[in-house]
């Protein structure tokens, strides 16, 4: 443990204080927006929102590195936000105009976005790995993304805890919630798209593939012991900040890659969760 | 105190159909401040389409429904809904308070709920006999806690109303009688209809019976008779009798009130 702790404290080494702090920050998020998807059940919309991301990165990327496009808008991060709240507004739509085809429309969603960031990568003039975008790679989180994760941090923090009541009346019961005049529509678009958003911060953490998993998982073990979903929420982020920092320690001590070590860490404390619930019963 | 002759809801020719096909045809129903109804009907016979639109989760293709004078979707403060089933998910982490308190929610308004609404929640659990499981959760109670957990929802916010569909399919016959006991005195202060299967238990308790297939008639409990039903459900059935007060001579649908 010494040696990663120097490190951290190393200033040559920067990346590492970036990453750790990068994967406390968005704990929160991960921790209140993966309570409302564990509960509501919507991980495949998340789902299918993460591999949108890698539409809107490509196309960001290409129009850089092609066009010489350099404003802000069209910088990576830009392109994956955009992408991601055009998915989940689009999902949203889908879900709500026409019950019964939503998973197709998920399924193409899926697909398609991930098919149309590969071919604007393609296209990128100079060499860009999909792999960092598909697998994460938190080391290469800089300063000034530190300041837009916190950003997005207090975005998905307050709109998630701001609407607590109406959104847990919705997870619990949509039509209880429409019966006390809450506009679940409106509702339910909002918490896609603070889904969105998540999804892009995790997918700076631990790639578009792994993005389920870290989104369900912290949140999945908390519904084990919460009575409550602001307890599973607090439990979550706990839990999310655990298995991220552990999974950025064996990464240093393993020289492996922390995405996958991450989502390792958190399915294995799910799975003895779920067993030692299971010999409770 | 409560103007008994007072008509809360009113349906004026009201005509409703799935893609087409006919579900309820030119109902004219008036509901009176007192009432205790139950709504009865075959499968199929338009039982729930009825409710929803009254809670207007459904709007009438034809006619005009009033609850208060207002349209439903105006008057939806004013009246309780208790589901049949909740389609829930058992790990979901809500406590029955949690759950009551559900019940005082108002449009546009986020931040927390008040001191009057955790009072009103809390007065409802105890009239459910729930006060002492308010922190339990709610997938930890029992099938007959949960649904007077799910009226505690509905009572919490002093409804005028009280729609029940099919109150007593998934409770067991304890906790059924304790139900009855329960709607008997609430039936003190508010209107209550309940969609309902048990005919028997119907004409014991309540005042009227609003029988629905395709047509709606309403019966005073007092006329009931083997005829009526049979009418109703367009078929044989045999029919149980629990109570004196129906009438042996049989009745017509011309004694609608």
């Amino acid at each position: 443990m010494t040696p990663f702790v120097d490190a951290l404290l190393n200033p040559d080494f920067p990346f590492l204080r970036h990453a750790l702090i990068a994967g406390l920050l968005s704990s929160v998020a991960f921790g209140v927006c993966g309570s409302y998807v564990v509960s509501k059940r919507i991980s495949y919309i998340a789902g299918a929102i993460a591999h949108c991301v890698l539409g809107g990165i490509g196309v960001a990327l290409w129009l850089r590195g092609a066009h010489g496009v350099e404003a802000w808008w069209c910088a990576p991060m830009s392109g994956a936000i955009l992408a991601a709240l055009i998915a989940a507004l689009l999902i949203g739509w889908v879900s709500l105009k026409a019950k019964q085809r939503e998973d197709t429309v998920i399924g193409a969603l899926w697909a398609i976005g991930m098919a149309v960031g590969l071919l604007f990568l393609a296209r990128t003039p100079g060499y860009v790995d999909p792999m960092s975008y598909l697998f994460g790679n938190i080391l290469m989180i800089t300063r000034s993304d530190l300041w837009l994760i916190l950003a997005l941090d207090v975005v998905i923090a307050a709109g998630g805890l701001l609407f607590y009541h109406n959104l847990l009346a919705i997870c619990f019961d949509e039509e209880y919630a429409r019966l006390r005049g809450i506009s679940v529509e409106r509702h339910y678009l909002g918490l896609l798209c603070l889904t969105a958003l998540t999804v892009v911060l995790l997918v700076s953490v631990v790639g578009i593939v792994l993005v389920v998993a870290l989104l369900t998982l912290p949140a999945a073990v908390a519904g084990h012991y919460a009575r409550k979903l602001w307890q599973m929420m607090l439990l979550a982020v706990v839990l999310c900040a655990i298995f991220i920092s552990g999974g950025l320690w064996a990464s240093y001590a393993a020289d492996l890659q922390s995405g996958p070590l991450i989502i390792i860490i958190a399915g294995a404390v799910y799975l003895v969760s779920t067993g030692v619930q299971a010999l409770r019963e | 105190m409560m103007n008994v002759s007072r008509d809360i809801v009113e349906f004026r020719n009201v005509s409703f159909s799935y893609d087409g096909k006919p579900a309820l045809e030119d109902v004219n129903l008036t509901i009176p401040a007192n009432e205790f109804g139950a709504i009865v009907g075959p499968n199929g016979g338009g039982k729930t389409t009825l409710l929803r639109l009254m809670l207007g989760l459904l709007k009438p293709d034809r006619g005009e429904l009033l609850l208060f004078g207002q349209t439903p979707a105006q008057a939806r403060m004013r009246v309780g809904y208790v589901p049949q089933h909740l389609q829930y998910d058992p790990q979901f982490p809500v406590t029955a308070l949690d759950v009551t308190l559900m019940g005082r929610l108002r449009p546009r308004r986020f931040g927390g709920y008040t001191a009057a609404d955790l009072e009103a929640a809390r007065g409802a659990l105890e009239r459910m006999n729930l006060s002492s499981l308010e922190r339990r959760a709610f997938s930890a109670l029992s099938g007959g806690e949960r649904q007077r957990a799910l009226i505690a929802r509905a009572l919490a916010c002093e409804p005028e109303l009280l729609l029940l569909d099919e109150p007593a399919a998934n409770v067991d016959p304890r906790a059924e009688e304790q139900l009855y006991a329960i709607l008997r005195e609430l039936n003190t202060r508010m209107a209550i209809l309940m969609v309902s299967h048990d005919i028997g238990i119907v004409s014991k308790l309540m005042r009227s019976v609003i029988c629905c297939n395709k047509k709606v008639v309403v019966h005073p409990t007092s006329e009931l008779t083997g005829d009526a039903i049979r009418d109703i459900y367009a078929g044989d059935v045999r029919m149980v009798r629990h109570d004196h007060r129906c009438a042996e001579e049989g009745h017509t649908h011309d004694a609608v009130r």
